[in-house]
């Protein structure tokens, strides 16, 4: 059963579509002899549905092996792209949590202060403190603990898990010897607390707030997430740009 | 002779079915890509049918492996011809040799597929 010139036509520019999906380099150097190859085999076929069945199943069998022989030399290529981006992100979260740490004890420093002097001139304990409990594990706003020079707490507005949580044991001898000290600490993991220690005439005023590495890592593990699948994507379909020209059509029937 | 010593010592691995019968079909003379899809068809008496994509792709590996050589001029059509090299020649007689081997082996055992095969 011989094919009809306008099928023929029809599959022949699907195929020539087709072709396109080549590596540019082998699209360039074998598209134009593949497409006539394609055109020979239907006008001599005595079978047009077994040679279109051919046709489709040799083109995505060899688009597929052409892809991959063309991919796996390029490997070393996407491993250095990936690197680099996996510096930047990298780079950019370190950057971004140092600034945010070298500011993160600002307020604290402030909040810590003021409450101590407010305590020297006399007010209560209670009186420093901010009315506004806050959850360090899921807040980010400061917070205010003021506690007994025996280092246990006598008003506080950070509550952890329903209890007052409280820096290291060290940090209150060296704050008794030297003052003042900036400290972050890790109450539980995954609570970081940028905070300040104050000593105060009765005891110690911890200021402190949770850091936001969290945000900052998802930000960066994003971000680096998002940089390689699209370079990756990017170098997937490089192949098949390159200046290579799509073969030109010439059916003769 | 250096080159008896070559053919002789020639044992390559086996050869996939596309480049044995690309091989096998560019052995009487060049071709161009059409004429070798013709002549693997008329080779495998039907059984083997390629398509360009094979060819092509098949092509390109062989030039590259040394087994094919493109030849420099084109006819009217702007087709490329390919031509057998020393080395493509050696891994055919090295496949023809092992499959007469194995036919061998096959008739011996009594397996009546392969005493047809060679009867024919």
């Amino acid at each position: 059963m011989s094919m009809s010139r306008h099928m023929r036509r029809s599959i022949l520019t699907a195929y020539g579509l087709g072709l396109r999906l080549y590596p540019a380099e082998f699209q360039g150097r074998h598209a134009a002899e593949m497409l006539q190859c394609a055109d020979a085999m239907l006008s001599e076929s005595n079978s047009n549905h077994r040679t279109v069945l051919l046709l489709v199943e040799d083109f995505f069998r060899s688009l597929l092996t052409e892809t991959f022989v063309m991919t796996i030399p390029r490997i070393p290529q996407l491993a250095i792209l990936l690197t680099l981006t996996t510096f930047i992100a990298g780079t950019g979260y370190l950057i971004s949590h140092q600034v945010l740490r070298m500011s993160a004890n600002d307020p604290q420093i402030q909040l810590a202060e003021d409450a101590a002097s407010r305590m020297t001139e006399g007010e209560n304990a209670t009186d420093v403190v901010p009315e506004r409990r806050v959850d360090i594990a899921s807040s980010l706003a400061p917070f205010v603990i003021v506690y007994d020079d025996s280092g246990r707490p006598i008003a506080s507005s950070a509550y952890l898990d329903g209890s007052i949580p409280a820096p290291p044991r060290g940090v209150f001898e060296f704050v008794r010897s030297d003052h003042e000290e900036r400290v972050t600490w890790q109450p539980r993991p995954g609570v970081r607390i940028a905070s300040v220690m104050t000593r105060t005439p009765r005891g110690f005023v911890v200021a402190g707030r949770n850091m936001r590495e969290a945000l900052v890592f998802k930000l960066a593990a994003m971000g680096w997430l998002v940089a390689n699948v699209a370079l990756t994507a990017l170098w997937l379909l490089m192949p098949l740009f390159g200046g290579s020209k799509t073969p030109q059509l010439q059916v003769t029937v | 002779m250096v080159t008896s010593d070559i053919n002789a010592s020639w044992n390559p691995s086996p050869l996939t079915p596309a480049v044995f019968h690309i091989l096998l079909a560019l052995a009487d003379g060049q071709k161009h890509g059409y004429a070798i899809m013709k002549q693997v068809d008329k080779d495998g008496g039907g059984s083997l049918r390629m398509g360009p994509g094979t060819l092509y792709g098949s092509l390109q590996r062989m030039a590259a492996a040394g087994f094919v050589r493109e030849l420099e001029e084109a006819d009217d059509d702007r087709r490329r011809y390919y031509c057998l090299t020393g080395t493509g020649q050696r891994a055919l007689d090295g496949e023809l040799a092992r499959l007469r081997q194995a036919l061998t082996a096959a008739r011996q055992k009594g397996l009546s597929a392969a005493t047809r095969a060679i009867t024919r």
